[in-house]
């Protein structure tokens, strides 16, 4: 080979890379000696041949054998000139056969010389097999002439001219132009839809291939309409092709219900094989016409096993079955039947529902194996429940039993008792629903059962009658054999009184320690007091200065305040034992009266209303003054610019005994819910600083209820407030002390003098009140010796001394110490709060003991007896 | 002039008493302990005591100053609002604290009714 020629050679290999690497079609350039130049990366790919194997003629395979003869005449042609194309069957490296369109198109030089063979391949498989389906197009044409709707046509092989029949619109609705080349009958078609329908009828035109195509047509009306276009050659006696001939046919319904029953099929199919039921088919003869997955995974038996065999040959043991059984009934009877049973060669219980369907049978099977043995262990646990009812119903305990959906399974009499739901009522429904006003916790509390197997605590729950109780619940979780949860077991107690006692206990123990905690501050209160208060006195006894005078004064009045604030703290600290006495409940409205009297301001109008004759009451006849002068004294407090004090009091007959209410009631400023909440804690006060100790109604309470009695109060802002203390009257086998209007009868006095010795002045004055208005005569001393120089300086002899114990100044010892020494012959009654057993200072036989606290008619009575005593010995 | 022996652990309490002691023209000696109360106690006409002082039980005070061959007059004096038993028991007397400059005054007076010319 010279240079010359192989540069030649080399840019003609370049010059057709350049204009075939990409080419669609497979091509390849033949030198005109017939060596291979070059071939595209596309041929191939056909041949599965490299361009190398091609030109080493390993590629020999290549050209069937059959063609191979075709071909080199072919390739001579093409080499002496002509443009040659043809078809050939040829058989790719992996041996797989092709059909190829050949067209060979041979390039020359300025001489006119061929030079090289250009040869495009491109494949014709699809086109070369639908000839062979020639002869079902043909049936098809057949069935398409007995179409009642078609349109007919042909078209002349020599001259492709197309004619219609007569009634042509019938189908597309327009008519095309008839005895014209066909080609302007497809005007109105889309280039794409064009191409095909020119190379399909060119197709068939050449090789005879029949024509069928499909397609969808824009009806000028909008509607679609699917339009199928076949046709066949018409040969003559020789066999050439003369013409075509061919139908338009409306295949619209067809395609469309085909696409419908597609489309149903499709999501029939997905519902079933979804669906977690097993699902199944039976025609007449019990053969499966269909089953879906999780049937046969049911079964044990795939798809393929199951369809076209009868139900009985696949499963000879369900024919005596109870399911054997519903079936027939339901193929013969034509009823729906339900069946659930354990079926024994597959291990696991079903429910069945078998309907009637055409002529055989639809069967619907679930699988409840599980939820049939968690049913049964219920019931078992249930049913050993229920063994023991009795037991279980003797306790006062709400027992009971709830599956693993909350509902109530075993509920004994406790629980009826308890929430007030009968059994029969409860069993069955979801306890989620009725014994709690806030499920949350429920599902919280029942979550945790279900983790750790148990709980135990406390938990609010409604009563059917909607009252709210707190229980203490143990709820266990019961398992079944093989350790699956099926129901919990739960025992409730009802501790609703119990924490209520609780909280109470609490609060008393809180006030007790309270008052511990207060006594031991006020205590110490008192040792700062004393200096402030002697200082203040020491200088102002000094001071000439007015100004710093009063304030000295000033100090002194607060330190003085201060004292009466901590003796009130301790009197709440030292408690409230008093004594139990029958006390006369109108005398003790007199003495309230007579309070009022002395200092409720001219502002507030006291009223009185007692509806007698009151009942006497049971207790400590100066606690419960004490109690109703605070309650008087905050009345009063509450009407700062005045206002209606009532004092009411009265019998109120009860089932527990008869008791007494006194109220008092102001038209002061009222109290808010806030305030009514905590106005009997103690140290809770609305008074300003200083002016109260948030004690006076805590110490009432303490004091009313260890009289076994009840203190209540009701209030509104703006419309003032009504507090009553409600107490046992004292019962029929102890005398109440005489009432005062009878005393003067029994212990009257006939205008004796009496010398009355106590540091208090309250008490003094009541009591010398008392004893002049039962007949006596009386004078006062604050102390032991006010009292000897009283005795000493009076001209008028006195009869009796009735004397304080504890006074400061010459106390009740040294005074009787005194008078039995100097007048031995005077009676003296003592005073005191101690037992007479404790005392070692008295001389017995000298002098009456009178222990504190004392009523008055008590008082008469003593001075009396004491009296007479004396006239005797005398 | 009496001698009147202040027991009291609280220094402004003391403090207080004395002058309104010796304001009547007494002396006053204070004790703040037990061990200073009994060193004093030899010279004391009166004692006022405190119920509640720390080292030592009311009882032994009391029964420490009974003991003395002319056994001083005893004031148990106190913060809290009934006297300890021990007052109500032997006939003690008793002032409630805090306490009032003229009951103190009065308290003297009856002790001692010969006072001395009062300073002015």
């Amino acid at each position: 080979m010279s240079d010359v020629r192989e540069a030649a050679v080399s840019l003609r290999a370049s010059q057709f890379d350049a204009l075939y690497h990409d080419h669609p079609d497979g091509v390849f350039a033949l030198e005109a000696t017939g060596e291979l130049l070059r071939c595209n990366p596309r041929f191939e790919e056909i041949t599965g041949y490299t361009a190398a194997e091609l030109a080493d003629g390993s590629a020999a395979g290549l050209i069937s054998s059959e063609d191979r003869e075709d071909f080199s005449v072919h390739l001579a042609a093409a080499l002496a000139g002509r443009t040659r194309r043809f078809r050939a069957r040829g058989t790719a490296k992996d041996g797989h056969p092709f059909r190829v369109e050949v067209t060979q198109l041979p390039l020359r030089d300025l001489d006119g010389e061929v030079i090289v063979v250009v040869v495009t391949v491109r494949e014709v498989t699809g086109l070369e097999e639908a000839a062979e389906q020639a002869e079902r197009s043909a049936g098809l044409m057949r069935i398409a002439g007995r179409l009642a709707r078609f349109d007919a046509w042909t078209i002349d092989a020599e001259t492709r001219v197309l004619h219609t029949s007569d009634d042509f619109q019938q189908v597309l609705g327009f008519s095309v132009p008839s005895g014209r080349p066909y080609t302007e009958a497809l005007m109105t078609y889309s280039a794409s839809q064009f191409d095909r329908m020119v190379d399909a009828i060119e197709a068939c035109i050449a090789t005879g291939e029949p024509i069928d195509v499909s397609r969808t047509l824009t009806m000028p009306d909008g509607a679609q309409r699917h339009v199928r276009s076949i046709g066949e050659a018409v040969r003559n006696e020789a066999g050439r092709i003369v013409r075509i001939q061919g139908a338009f046919y409306d295949v619209t319904e067809v395609v469309e219900g085909e696409r419908h029953r597609q489309t149903l099929q499709e999501r029939l199919q997905l519902t079933l094989s979804q669906i977690a039921s097993g699902v199944f088919f039976f025609d007449s003869a019990w053969r499966f016409l269909y089953a879906n997955e999780t049937g046969s995974k049911y079964l044990r038996t795939t798809v393929e096993e199951l369809l076209g065999h009868t139900l009985w040959e696949l499963f000879p043991d369900a024919v005596d079955s109870s399911f054997g059984e519903a079936y027939r009934r339901t193929m013969t009877e034509r009823v729906v039947t339900r069946t659930r049973e354990f079926y024994a060669p597959l291990d696991a219980w079903f429910e069945a529902t078998a309907y009637p369907t055409g002529d055989g049978l639809a069967l619907q099977l679930h699988d409840v194996t599980e939820d049939q043995q968690t049913r049964l262990r219920l019931q078992e646990t249930t049913e050993r429940l229920r063994s023991q009812a009795a037991l279980l119903d003797a306790a006062r305990d709400a027992i009971m039993m709830r599956d693993l959906d909350h509902r109530i399974t075993y509920w004994n009499h406790g629980a009826e008792e308890m929430f007030g739901w009968p059994a029969e009522e409860i069993v069955g429904q979801s306890v989620r629903d009725l014994l709690y006003a806030d499920p949350t916790i429920f599902d919280i509390r029942t979550a945790e059962v279900l983790r750790a197997g148990y709980w135990e605590g406390e938990l609010q729950k409604l009563t059917r009658d909607g009252r709210t109780i707190l229980l203490d619940c143990r709820w266990q979780l019961v398992r079944d054999d093989e350790g699956r949860p099926v129901s919990i077991f739960a025992v409730d107690s009802d501790i609703t009184e119990f924490r209520a006692a609780e909280e109470r206990r609490y609060r008393v123990q809180r006030m007790e320690s309270l008052g511990t905690l207060a006594g031991g501050i006020a205590h110490d209160l008192n040792n700062v007091l004393t200096p402030i208060l002697i200082a203040a006195q020491l200088l102002s006894a000094d001071e000439r200065d007015e100004r710093r005078r009063q304030l000295l004064v000033s100090v002194e009045k607060g330190a003085k305040r201060g004292a009466d604030m901590i003796r009130q703290v301790l009197s709440f600290a030292r408690g409230e034992e008093g004594q139990r006495r029958p006390v006369d409940a109108e005398s003790v409205v007199e003495d309230l009266l007579a309070f009022c009297r002395d200092t409720v301001p001219k502002s507030v109008t006291v009223v009185s209303k007692v509806d007698g004759p009151l009942l006497p009451v049971m207790g400590d006849r100066t606690q419960l003054l004490q109690v109703l002068i605070n309650l008087i004294t905050n009345a009063v407090d509450a009407m700062p610019s005045g206002g209606n004090l009532t004092i009411h009091a009265a019998n109120r007959p009860s089932d527990d005994g008869d008791r007494v209410v006194f109220a008092v009631i102001d038209t002061g400023t009222g109290m808010d819910e806030e305030t009514l909440s905590r106005v009997f804690e103690p140290f809770y006060t609305t008074k300003d600083q200083g002016k109260g100790t948030g004690l006076g109604l805590s110490t009432s309470v303490s004091i009313v209820r260890g009289h076994g009695g009840v203190i209540e109060v009701q209030s509104r802002p703006g419309a003032g407030s009504r507090f009553t203390v409600s107490l046992p009257s004292s019962s029929l086998g102890e005398t109440p002390a005489a009432p005062p209007a009878e005393a003067p009868e029994q212990a009257g006095g006939r205008g004796e003098l009496i010398l009355v010795v106590d540091d208090e002045d309250p008490v003094r004055m009541i009591l010398r009140q008392a004893l002049e208005s039962a007949g006596y005569r009386a004078l006062e001393a604050e102390n032991g010796k006010v009292a000897i120089e009283v005795l000493e300086g009076q001209g008028a002899p006195v009869d009796l001394v009735v004397m304080d114990v504890m006074m400061p100044v010459m106390g009740g010892s040294a005074t009787l110490d005194y008078l039995l020494d100097r007048h031995p012959g005077l009676p003296v009654i003592v005073a005191s709060g101690f037992d007479a057993e404790n005392r070692e200072w008295g001389r017995e036989d000298a002098a009456r003991f009178l222990a504190k606290p004392f009523s008055i008619p008590e008082l008469l009575s003593a001075v009396r007896e004491t009296l007479d005593a004396a006239e005797r010995v005398r | 002039m009496a001698t009147v022996l202040i027991a009291d652990d609280d220094t402004l309490v003391r403090m207080v008493l004395r002058m309104a002691i010796e304001q009547r023209g007494h002396r006053a000696l204070e004790a703040g302990d037990t061990r200073s109360f009994l060193a004093q106690l030899a010279e004391a006409d009166l004692c006022m005591m405190d119920a509640a002082m720390p080292g030592s039980p009311l009882g032994d005070r009391i029964a420490a100053a009974l003991a003395r061959p002319h056994p001083p007059s005893i004031v148990i004096m106190s913060g809290t609002i009934d006297p300890p038993e021990a007052v109500q028991q032997q006939g003690l007397r008793f002032l409630g604290k805090p306490i009032e400059l003229s009951t103190l005054t009065q308290l003297l007076d009856e002790l001692f009714p010969a006072p001395p010319k009062v300073r002015t």
